[in-house]
């Protein structure tokens, strides 16, 4: 048992060992995820992508008084929190979109007065961001004057002194009279954005791209050039010869998924969820998953270049219609379900449970049996093409 | 050491393998001949355990390969005709991958490469990757890759194609080295002079059967004492076959319409008399040689055709 393993061990190893050895297949291992994950990242909400970090809302504070302060710090909620820079700072041309609190604000507000807080934006600015801050303004802005509701009349009269901001500070800090809570009423959750997006969908795709297209040309390869019938034989069975192949592929997997993660956490604070025994089991199941088609894939084809053609093809729709590309959550309903026909969808959503709403393993244990049923049907199907006669 | 027992394959209505059986001894080099399609491939595949016989059966160091099949291809070395080398491995990967695969291991694995590398004339690339090695190296390197577990039966095939002849000839003395070292080689070529330069034994087989098997000497003998007279051209062999009766030094090898094979003894005393009844009656023939008797052309007597046909 013990030289089998061996065996088996030594065809993985070569396997890996052959692979890391070609510089195109660090190129799409290790290179372009990376570059992938950036401009998904970035694209998906620009500089606030971050996912462990509230993003600052940028706030240009010309009121020298009590109320600017107030309003800044009623703009922290899940997601940002107000940053605040002095006039004419030039940062604030840097982020594209900001918020000028006006000059004079606390004085004519608390005089009775109207005045105006506005959201700035750049030519070329991201519209969906100042969107966003102005939705932030109005809600600090709500906010604020409510506290101002529950400091008495006679102290609002003398305006922001001491007195006045010690009663505004004890109002503001009160628990909330009313509290929203919003929930959806079907099964739909937030969407993950950012690198909480654009991380678990380009592993997938990147993952598929090597062991399912790489994996399928190698393996043509091999048979083409006789080294499946070499090993045949030699004193291995069959399934020796298939786990050793699907092994290969397999810590070729885990190579990229680790580099990945690591590269991830490090460079764009990615987090990983709270049960890391679910994410390497789903990570597992889906590297199987992506070896096993492409072993089939190979072996159908016969022919490297024929094998790396229908690989990219295969990848590619399985990546854009498996949600690597955009969330499945703004998909039609029928896309929807068109996905899980998909490895990638179980894949993603899985990866999404642990990782952006904190699920455990009995959350993701569908889509594990799911991927492991693929696996297990792609390996008996590219078992069975495995034949040393050719 | 291997032995071979009424083989029989056939692919649908094509009989690939009919009967085929031999035995080679242990530190025996057996050459197995033939031109394309006779089943030289399909033998080396049941032979090999990468195919099954529809029946017969073949036995390793007296080990089944059909009850044992992973103790038998533990005995068993292949080197096939394709270059089973990964190119970006180094020679010492390469063997170190190949001894895995046979089990081995740790520093007897470690000796046994270092002493083939160095048999081999490798020792110093023994760290360059192979896709930086001449055909010749890599024709050494894809041998040693059989050698590693040392074998008690080795199969090779055309393991000489595409080398030069310097090469070829330290290759085979590698061969002869590994069977005087009590191996039992199964060896196939298409070069016949490289079989009768290196096979103790050989059988020639076409349609899927042994034509004739033995020592070289025997079976150059078989053409008879005379030399080999070859004809071609637009005659009728019935045309031949009048010309030569009479003559008791002239025997037919092979013949046909425009294509005739003689063993002729050229010395004798009516050589005369006999070339003049063969050139004089017979008229088309268009191309004569002459050449001493040789495995080439017992070859061409028993197949009709070139071994490279």
């Amino acid at each position: 048992m013990i030289v089998r393993l061996l065996q088996i061990l030594a065809i993985a190893r070569t396997d890996l060992t052959l692979v890391l050895r070609d510089r195109q297949n660090l190129l799409w291992l290790f290179v372009m995820p990376l570059i992938f994950i950036y401009t998904f990242g970035r694209a998906n909400f620009g500089d606030d992508a971050k996912t462990t970090e509230k993003s600052a809302i940028p706030v240009a504070m010309e009121d020298t008084l009590f109320l600017g302060e107030a309003f800044t710090k009623e703009l922290e909620d899940r997601t940002w929190v107000g940053e605040t820079h002095a006039e004419g700072d030039s940062l604030l041309e840097a982020r594209g979109s900001w918020i000028v609190v006006p000059r004079g604000l606390t004085r004519t507000v608390l005089s009775g007065g109207r005045d105006s807080v506005e959201v700035v934006s750049k030519r070329g600015a991201s519209a969906r961001r100042a969107e966003s801050y102005a939705w932030s303004a109005r809600k600090a802005a709500i906010r604020v004057l409510l506290n101002l509701q529950g400091v008495p009349d006679s102290l609002r009269a003398n305006g922001a002194d001491s007195v006045f901001m010690a009663a505004y500070d004890s109002v503001a800090a009160l628990p909330p009279l009313v509290e929203l809570e919003v929930r959806s009423a079907s099964r739909a959750r937030p969407i993950p954005r950012g690198y909480l997006l654009s991380v678990p969908g380009n592993l997938v795709m990147f993952v598929l791209i090597v062991a399912l297209t790489a994996g399928a040309a190698d393996i043509a390869v091999d048979v083409r050039q006789g080294h499946i019938r070499r090993l045949g034989a030699c004193p291995l069975s069959k399934l020796d010869i298939f786990t050793g192949k699907l092994a290969g592929r397999l810590l070729t997997s885990l190579v990229q998924i680790l580099f990945l993660m690591a590269v991830s956490t490090l460079l764009f604070d990615m987090r990983w969820g709270n049960d890391p025994t679910a994410l390497a089991l789903l990570f597992l199941v889906y590297a199987i998953t992506a070896a096993t088609i492409g072993i089939f894939i190979g072996l159908v084809v016969g022919k490297a270049d024929t094998a790396a053609s229908l690989g990219v093809l295969v990848t590619l729709t399985l990546s854009a219609l498996g949600g690597c590309w955009w969330p499945l959550e703004i998909v039609p309903d029928g896309m929807k379900k068109l996905a899980h026909i998909f490895p990638t969808a179980w894949a993603l959503e899985g990866l999404h449970t642990l990782i952006s709403y904190g699920g455990s393993l009995g959350d993701v244990a569908l889509n594990i049996t799911v991927l492991t049923l693929y696996a297990a049907a792609f390996a008996y199907l590219a078992s069975r093409l495995l034949r040393f006669d050719r | 050491m291997i032995k071979a027992t009424s083989l029989k394959k056939s692919y649908g209505e094509t009989l690939a393998v009919d009967g085929i059986s031999f035995e080679i001894a242990a530190g025996e080099i057996y050459g197995l001949l033939g031109p394309n399609g006779a089943g030289k491939t399909t033998t080396l595949s049941i032979l090999s355990g990468l195919l099954k016989p529809d029946s017969g059966s073949v036995t390793l160091a007296g080990v089944s390969l059909e009850g044992e099949e992973r103790k038998a291809k533990g005995l068993l070395g292949v080197v096939p005709q394709e270059m089973t080398l990964y190119e970006e491995l180094t020679a010492r990967e390469t063997l170190l991958f190949w001894g895995r695969i046979y089990g081995l291991g740790g520093k007897r694995l470690d000796e046994r490469i270092d002493s083939l590398l160095e048999r081999a004339g490798l020792a110093a690339k023994a760290k360059k990757r192979v896709r930086t090695f001449s055909g010749g190296m890599k024709r050494r390197l894809h041998l040693l890759t059989g050698l590693v577990h040392e074998p008690k039966a080795l199969l090779l095939d055309e393991v000489t194609v595409g080398i030069d002849p310097q090469g070829r000839i330290a290759l085979l003395e590698i061969v002869k080295e590994v069977a005087a070292s009590g191996t039992a080689v199964l060896y196939t070529t298409h070069y016949l002079e490289e079989a009768e330069a290196l096979c103790d034994r050989l059988s020639i087989i076409d349609f899927g059967k042994v034509l004739v098997e033995g020592t070289i000497d025997e079976l150059v003998r078989s053409l008879g004492e005379g030399e080999v007279v070859s004809l071609t051209g637009s005659f009728t062999g019935e045309s031949i076959r009048r010309a030569l009766e009479g003559h008791d030094e002239a025997a037919i090898l092979s013949l046909e319409d425009g294509a005739g094979l003689l063993s002729i003894d050229l010395s004798g005393p009516d050589v005369f008399r006999l070339l003049d009844s063969l050139f004089g009656k017979v008229t088309g023939v268009e191309e004569v040689s002459i050449r001493r008797p040789s495995l080439q052309s017992l070859f061409l007597k028993l197949t009709g055709r070139e071994i490279r046909d």
